[in-house]
């Protein structure tokens, strides 16, 4: 006989205290419009967290650690990107102060030796100052020069 | 060591249902575990508003977290760890506030339990009481006791349950169940000494 006998027995009589007549059929009916409301006045915010979070909890442990492991080598390689040096910077030209523009003029008609006609003065043919030899085609023998595909 | 083979859940397949979507299975559900987990709660706070109010959101979290319950444990021992939960979180808000207490009916039934009739008659006047005041008397004490106290008084000495299952509930050990039980009973001792023979 245990020693707290008499203490379990009154305690046991709590048992007999019930709610009232009906209540536990009327408790599912609450149930369901309490649910009904609280979702038509929950913020589309909670909802999307709340089915966000049961649908992660839905993963195994090996789906967390290939997720994470995942989102772990992503974050590596931005960071590597983010801090990584880029290519050298190209020098920038400076102009020499002494430098003179080009007369390209002058250049097109360096071996014709043209001199600008006078006025009034009639034009006659070139006879030729200036020489221009090209160098004939020669055929191409043999594969050197061709890449080797 | 071989561990203890466990007992088939019975709801197992109304969990399923539920779990896809059939809300008809977690009615049912409710129904059939709504007066245990009524008792669990009432008796912890000793307030029909609150019970009611917490009865009600110990079943949302439950339907909530549904899909969450992998079955290692029944349905029963995991709702029920919910709402043991879930009534200590919310004692220890309503402490700071200092609830009273709005107690339900006591069924009648309890005039032919030999316990009662023990305990209420005599020739001891202050034995010499009535329902409500015992109600009353109890109610007091067991709001006494701490929270641990009350909600392992609860289990074990109201509702029935064994060592092993309200363990599993609190998840701690069989040991603490026991410890917390004799401190439990020995303060109500105290407290109930004018019922004592």
């Amino acid at each position: 006989m245990s020693e707290f006998e008499e203490v379990e027995r009154l305690m046991r009589l709590k048992k007999y205290e019930q709610p009232r007549e009906g209540y536990f059929e009327d408790f599912v009916d609450e149930f369901q419009r309490r649910q009904r409301s609280e979702l038509l006045s929950r913020s589309s915010r909670s909802l999307f967290f709340e089915r966000l979070g049961t649908y992660a909890s839905g993963f195994s442990k090996q789906t967390w650690f290939a997720g994470a492991g995942a989102g772990l080598a992503y974050a590596c390689v931005m960071a590597y990107l983010m801090i990584s040096p880029g290519e050298e910077p190209t020098p920038e030209v400076s102009y020499e102060s002494g430098a003179q523009p080009v007369d390209l003029w002058r250049v097109n008609n360096l071996s014709l030796d043209i001199v600008p006609a006078a006025p009034g003065e009639t034009l006659q043919p070139v006879t030729g100052t200036g020489t221009l030899s090209v160098d004939p085609v020669q055929p191409v023998t043999g594969t050197e020069g061709f890449l080797d595909f | 060591m071989k561990s203890k083979p466990r007992k088939p859940d019975e709801d197992k397949d109304l969990v399923e249902r539920a779990k896809s979507g059939d809300t008809a299975a977690f009615d049912e559900l409710i129904v059939k575990h709504s007066p245990r987990l009524y008792g669990l709660v009432y008796h912890m706070t000793s307030n029909h508003e609150d019970t009611n109010d917490l009865l009600q959101d110990i079943f949302a979290k439950a339907y909530r977290s549904l899909k969450r319950f992998r079955g290692k444990s029944t349905f029963y021992t995991w709702i029920y760890s919910i709402a043991v939960n879930m009534t200590l979180n919310f004692l220890k808000k309503r402490n700071r506030q200092r609830g009273g207490m709005s107690l339900d009916d006591v069924d009648s039934n309890i005039e032919n339990d030999k316990d009662f009739i023990e305990a209420t008659a005599g020739s001891n006047p202050i034995r010499e009481t009535n329902i409500h005041e015992l109600q009353e008397r109890l109610n007091k004490a067991m709001m006494e006791l701490s929270e641990d106290h009350r909600a392992v008084v609860t289990m074990y000495d109201i509702q029935g349950m064994p060592h092993a299952e309200i363990s599993g509930i609190l998840g701690v050990s069989e040991g603490t169940v026991r410890s917390r039980l004799f401190y439990a009973h020995r303060q109500l001792q105290n407290y109930l000494e004018d019922f004592r023979k």
